[in-house]
């Protein structure tokens, strides 16, 4: 009697499906996965503030789950109790759910699938987007560069994989524009998040005489060890940390996914949805540089903007390079 | 510049090693009892967050110590009320304390993620920048040394008072213990308390000085090397030292190398606490048969009923 009952409500929801006519945002249900917790304020809150902004701007349903392993079977396990419950539009906030995803994207060809930081796709159902972080890196390497008194910067670092590799020679072309005569100094730290790595990392550094540390890193370690010896410190991701250490802080390159997801729901509404790979720039919001603190000398505050206009009219862009480092770096790409 | 180098690298081995051994001391002291406790863990982010928290609030560092201690240990008495009063087993409630005491610590934090801490645990002295290995030795903060005082009283009370011989009856024997009138399941209780404390205390070594902030998941696998650790030392807290600041080395190491220009994977060095965990256990069982100092009732619930 009950199993009647769901195929008859399968049926009629089949039905008005059908006849629904123009779909609109009811007809959507987001859900997000995240790696970390969302609210570690840095790469999961970047993406969950997303999330709350795209609920705020279209009005569509979402939902998320935090402290997902990148991990196959725990991507799965998430993603098909979303669609059980009717979600049709799932976002992986995070590399390793790439073969996931893919293999979902197959199953399930009524159901959008959007991987951040992947490179797979198809040109229905399954997408990719990143941002072109490099861009606001290059811009905090200028003020690193200025800010150097040691002519000496250091560098902590997750993994030698091209996207790192390229977000440090790009703020190191930064730091050489402003200063020649400074250097950057990576040490890789294997992790993207691990308190005590980074904090062993920075004080490394440190101990080689930098007076000014950036970070490819998602705690903010490395910002605490800069303020307890006087170092600057640019930080990445969100503009958290400016409170854990406040002396320190300079600015940051950050996310923004809020336009984008407004933009590529709005695209799947209209049906205009097919897949593929989305790269967006500054020009597009979702990547910027934070507000610089007032430590930052004018001119080069104005050297900033100007190159920020530059970038965004896209007039200039900071060059890719992913498989070795330029020659104002110190350390070695494949250690 | 080698030599701040070389001081750096010697003063974060001893900030490594710290938190390491006081963790590792402790939990040696309740597998003495013959309590095996996995929560090691779940332990010390207790400890961490609740130490974290009452320096935040009350920008009073003792009090800080003091709530840390006393939060883990009262969370390790769970595992005690669940594998000494009821019996149940050791190996999956200690994996349930250390999966509680990280989500748990999570939640607690909420509100203090990247808050900056005023109060920190400064050094005793007034050195701020050692030159020398003297000086790094003696510009330590107030933890380090609680924590050489506890390895030499740890080692003193085990061997030489009453208390100790009765500890480690209890681990070897609890029947036979039972029988001569030690009270078994007291015993065992206070020692997973007092390895509670421990662990809280590294845990405050770690927010209150080592990483002076609170994030998710700080301890980041620190509780399973204290586990291994254990193991390592062979039972005996001069061992378990020296395990420590060979473990601290490594992890100090690590990025400091680079820095150097060596090149040495770290994925390798990562991994060696354990693999030389592995070797000593299989070196001690070539040579001495077998007799790696684990006590021998570990891992077994006492059942007066049973003998």
């Amino acid at each position: 009697m009950r199993r009647s009952w769901a195929v008859g409500l399968i049926i009629i929801s089949i039905l008005t499906m059908a006849c629904g006519g123009a779909a609109d945002v009811d007809d959507y249900k987001a859900a997000f996965v995240y790696v970390g917790p969302a609210d570690d304020g840095g790469w999961s809150q970047a993406h969950d503030v997303g999330r709350q902004f795209l609920v705020d701007e279209t009005g569509i349903e979402t939902a998320y789950t935090e402290l997902i392993p990148e991990d196959a079977t725990e991507f799965r396990t998430v993603a098909e109790a979303y669609i059980e419950q009717g979600y049709n539009i799932i976002f992986g906030t995070t590399f390793g759910y790439i073969d996931a995803m893919a293999e979902m994207a197959e199953e399930y060809p009524d159901v959008i699938f959007l991987h951040c930081s992947g490179y797979l796709s198809n040109d229905s159902n399954f997408g990719n987007y990143f941002g072109k972080m490099y861009q606001p890196r290059y811009l905090s390497g200028l003020a690193a560069g200025a800010m150097t008194e040691s002519n000496k910067i250091g560098y902590v670092a997750a993994f030698p994989i091209p996207e790192v590799i390229r977000g440090i020679n790009a703020f190191a072309t930064g730091v050489k524009e402003v200063n020649p005569d400074a250097t950057v100094e990576v040490v890789w730290t294997f992790t993207w998040f691990g308190p005590e790595e980074e904090t062993q990392a920075a004080n490394a550094l440190i101990e080689t005489g930098v007076d000014v540390l950036a970070q490819h890193q998602d705690s903010p370690s490395t910002g605490v060890v800069a303020e307890a010896n006087g170092a600057k410190w640019i930080s990445y991701n969100t503009s958290y940390g400016q409170e854990a250490a406040p002396g320190a802080f300079v600015t940051a390159p950050v996310w923004a996914w809020g336009p984008y997801y407004v933009d590529v729901v709005n695209t799947i509404i209209e049906g205009d949805f097919a897949g593929g790979a989305y790269w967006g720039g500054m020009e597009t919001g979702l990547v910027s540089l934070y507000d610089l603190s007032s430590d930052v000398p004018s001119d080069i505050a104005d050297l900033i903007s100007e190159k920020t206009d530059e970038i965004i009219a896209g007039d200039f862009d900071p060059p890719i390079i992913e498989e070795e480092f330029i020659d104002n770096v110190i350390g070695t790409v494949s250690p | 510049m080698i030599d701040i180098q070389l001081i750096g690298l010697l003063n974060a081995t001893l900030q490594a090693a710290t938190l390491l051994f006081i963790a590792a001391l402790g939990e040696l002291i309740t597998e003495k009892s013959g309590i095996l406790n996995l929560g090691v863990e779940g332990m010390i982010s207790i400890g961490a967050v609740a130490g974290f928290m009452t320096a935040i609030n009350t920008e009073n560092i003792f009090l800080a110590i003091l709530i840390g201690v006393l939060s883990s240990s009262i969370f390790a008495s769970i595992h005690a009320l669940v594998t000494v009063v009821l019996k149940q087993d050791q190996t999956v409630s200690g994996l349930i304390l250390t999966i509680l005491g990280l989500a748990l610590s999570s939640l607690l934090g909420k509100n203090y993620v990247g808050r900056k801490l005023v109060t920190k645990l400064e050094s005793v002295t007034s050195i701020s920048e050692p030159t020398n290995i003297v000086e790094v030795l003696i510009s330590q903060n107030i933890i380090f040394y609680i924590a050489v005082l506890l390895m030499i009283s740890t080692s003193l009370i085990l061997k030489k008072t009453m208390f100790g011989r009765r500890l480690e009856a209890v681990g070897e024997d609890s029947k036979s213990s039972d029988s001569m009138g030690l009270k078994v399941a007291k015993t065992q209780f206070i020692a997973t308390c007092v390895g509670g404390a421990f662990a809280g205390l590294s845990g405050v070594y770690l927010t209150l000085s080592y990483v002076p902030y609170w994030t998710d998941n700080m301890t980041s696998g620190r509780g399973w090397i204290a586990l291994a650790l254990v193991i390592f030392g062979g039972w005996k807290p001069y061992r378990t030292a020296l395990g420590a600041v060979l473990f601290g080395f490594l992890e100090a190491l690590v990025p400091r190398l680079q820095t150097y220009g060596f090149e040495l994977s770290p994925y390798i060095v990562k991994i060696t606490p354990y693999v030389i965990t592995i070797l000593v256990l299989v070196i001690l069982t070539i040579y001495k048969g077998g007799k790696t100092g684990a006590p021998k009732n570990i891992g077994v619930p006492f059942f007066r009923e049973n003998r």
